[in-house]
């Protein structure tokens, strides 16, 4: 029987071996076939970017901001899985102006990642605040000494930043969400349009005489030219207990400039302001808004920004003009 | 003539088939060849024309700076070495920032452990439909993920790290490699990706000496990092690692020489938003002459025509080839059956009908042909493991 068998036993070889020559499967091609979440995610690095993409997405969109714990959004440091998460937005809305340094060693995907106040790249402000550590050198000679800029970060401060910012958040919203394009260009513009009379009222008072004013964070460069206002800079951050080069450098200023005003972030606590009232000095304040206010989630930047200049008005009207 | 009769006959062939196993194995290998290779090369030709273009046609547009279009489309999406000329990674920006499309560019010159190194943005994972099966995706300099077969071959995997290769054994005065943290690795995906490492558009940069984390040697923990002291400045010592790794710490000393956007990339692939996008798109690039946009699909087609022409000159030959040695084939089981003339006289004469003995040598024919068929379709089944773009990549 073997030798009958054997034939058989190759027959049945023979059809296994052409049916798997046939069975190749294909190459893949398979494209990415991710589904869309129904409401599009946005993170925005700041407050101000967080109200704008708010206020014109409203519910069609789910803003995210950076989980800082209570820490100011502008220490925000992601680690690499926080990144990741990051990564999958429909849409990371991002300052620029060297505000969060992080990002420009993060990997974003480029295609999804707004920086908002590149269309002013032009007017960006070299930050007074240097301590001269970009400055380095390759080579014991000093062949390829080289310092990088350091631009002024808080540019929403000025209104007309804030507002070409607001355009390219509402820009990008409307690539996002193009079934409603409609609504978000309306939005966009009532946003927009808001600003005006910041704007205006920023020129107010840069005709207005104001009185010598020190800036306590190297933060209100934006502001201070927007109003045309000069500040002294006291090179202290509010967060720190003294400025860089100690109180006797602020008194110092304080005596050579004649300053009555300190312009400060946040309201000093009793023991600061007892020390700023022995230098004669009223801390006047105007937050730097990158965050929202502790506990009042309504109010918007645009509101918040009429405040500053509010106070900052105050200060002119109480003076002469000239 | 009855069927057990025509049984044993079949096994009297299978007998007389194995009593001469050398001269039956060199028929059947000779059989086998000639039906095989025209099988694979026909095989190959076919499946290399799906795979690239596929590849191809999922890429809609290439921009890359003038010059040769093949060069530039086998560069960016094979990541073949070739030598393309860079444009400023501002282009890819513009481009995102039209809204038009989606820009995705890429950095392929440097390579690890001989396996092409590229530079790009993380959407291009997605945009390959590539997932992370093991570990994570890229998310900042100096990580990477790797292609399966990368993986696979060095048997890495999430947690190790990678050297990227020196530029040259005689450039001394090079930078030094750059050690890659693997964050991941991605699923097979039968393309050129599996046998990449991808990271992100800064590390690439990196390796290439745009930018750099600056070491201080004097704040290593190895106390034979330093040789001795030249006028207040540390000389380091050979104890000092030859390659760089980006470690949280140094990455936030990590800056450019210039503006990011200014920086070289050799390939942007654009995904256009809808085909009313890609018309402008091509258009408003069409008319620069400073950046060249490139049809992927179209440039692979011509690559193709030319290979199809050898492939089918090729085919040609072979089956000239294989017409032939059946003809000698032929001639050889011709020349057993006269040779064989006594043994079938024997059958004759000992009561087998003229019948029993055509099945005897047809049965004979048929094993030799089926041998020789079962072992071509095992080699045709067994080409299916080469990669499926090997026809082009050995045409260029």
């Amino acid at each position: 029987m073997s030798v009958i068998r054997t034939p058989v036993i190759l027959s049945s070889l023979l059809i296994t071996c052409m049916l798997a020559a046939c069975d190749r499967s294909s190459p893949s091609t398979a494209m990415s076939t991710q589904t869309e979440p129904t409401t599009p995610k946005v993170f925005a690095i700041n407050f101000p970017l967080q109200s704008f993409a708010t206020q014109i997405g409203g519910d069609l969109i789910q803003v995210e901001v950076p989980k800082v714990d209570g820490f100011s959004a502008s220490l925000y440091n992601p680690s690499p899985e926080e990144i990741i998460t990051i990564q999958d937005a429909n849409l990371i809305l991002l300052n620029g102006a060297d505000f969060s340094p992080w990002t420009g060693r993060a990997s974003l995907p480029a295609s999804k990642t707004v920086i908002t106040s590149r269309s002013f790249k032009k007017e960006w402000l070299e930050s007074s605040h240097d301590h001269g550590d970009h400055d380095h050198q390759h080579g014991p000679e000093g062949e390829g000494v080289h310092s990088h800029a350091h631009w002024a970060a808080f540019t929403w401060l000025s209104p007309m930043n804030a507002k070409r910012q607001a355009a390219s958040v509402g820009q990008a919203l409307g690539r996002l969400l193009s079934a409603d394009a409609a609504v978000v260009e309306q939005r966009s513009k009532d946003l927009q349009g808001s600003f005006d009379p910041l704007i205006k009222q920023a020129e107010r008072i840069s005709g207005m005489t104001m009185p010598t004013l020190i800036a306590s964070e190297p933060q209100y460069q934006y502001l201070a030219k927007a109003c045309g206002v000069e500040v002294l800079e006291a090179d202290w951050h509010w967060n720190e207990p003294a400025p860089h080069a100690g109180m006797d450098s602020l008194r110092a200023l304080v005596e050579a400039s004649g300053a009555g005003h300190i312009l400060v972030p946040s309201e000093p606590s009793a023991e600061r302001s007892a020390t700023l009232k022995q230098m004669n000095l009223e801390a006047v304040v105007i937050p730097l808004l990158v965050d929202p206010r502790s506990g009042d989630s309504a109010t918007t930047f645009v509101e918040a920004l009429g405040r500053n200049l509010d106070t900052l008005e105050a200060l002119g009207s109480a003076q002469p003009t000239g | 003539m009855s069927s057990r009769a025509s049984l044993h006959a079949c096994g009297l062939a299978w007998k007389h088939l194995s009593f001469h196993g050398v001269r039956s194995g060199i028929l059947v290998l000779s059989l086998a060849i000639s039906i095989a290779l025209p099988l694979v090369m026909q095989s190959l030709v076919s499946r290399g024309e799906q795979a690239t273009t596929s590849r191809a046609s999922v890429t809609p547009l290439l921009l890359g700076a003038p010059g040769g279009s093949v060069d530039l489309v086998l560069g960016a999406l094979w990541f073949l070495p070739e030598e393309l000329k860079t444009l400023p990674a501002r282009e890819s920006d513009e481009i995102n920032g039209s809204g038009l499309a989606t820009a995705l560019p890429l950095s392929m010159t440097a390579r690890a452990s001989g396996y092409p190194v590229v530079g790009t943005d993380v959407a291009y994972l997605d945009f390959r439909g590539l997932d992370v099966t093991d570990g994570r995706q890229f998310a900042v300099p100096g990580e990477c993920v790797l292609g399966s077969r990368v993986a696979a071959a060095k048997g890495l995997a999430p947690g190790d790290t990678i050297l990227t290769d020196p530029e040259g054994l005689l450039d001394i005065g090079g930078g030094y490699p750059l050690r890659l943290r693997i964050t991941g690795v991605l699923a097979p995906s039968n393309t050129p990706d599996d046998g990449a490492v991808f990271c992100d558009l800064k590390t690439s940069w990196i390796i290439a000496g745009y930018g750099h984390v600056h070491v201080e040697v004097t704040e290593t923990e190895d106390p034979e990092a330093i040789m001795g002291d030249n006028d207040g400045r540390p000389i380091a010592s050979s104890a000092v690692t030859p390659y760089t790794e980006l470690t949280p710490e140094l990455l936030s000393t990590l800056h450019f020489h210039g503006e990011p956007e200014d920086l070289p990339v050799e390939a942007i692939i654009l995904v256009p938003k809808d085909a009313k996008s890609r018309t402008i798109l091509s258009g408003r690039l069409g008319l620069r002459d400073e950046v060249s946009v490139v049809y992927p699909s179209e440039v692979v087609k011509e690559v193709l025509d030319r290979v199809f022409q050898i492939g089918a000159l090729l085919a040609g030959i072979l089956v000239a080839t294989g017409v032939a040695t059946l003809g000698v084939v032929l001639l050889v089981l011709a020349l057993s059956i006269r040779l064989r003339k006594d043994e079938l006289d024997t059958l004759r004469r000992i009561g087998a009908p003229r019948s029993a003995t055509i099945t005897l040598l047809l049965a004979e024919v048929v094993m030799l042909a089926a041998l020789a068929c079962m072992i071509a379709f095992a080699a045709l089944a067994a080409s299916t493991a080469l990669p499926a773009d090997l026809v082009l990549r050995l045409a260029t």
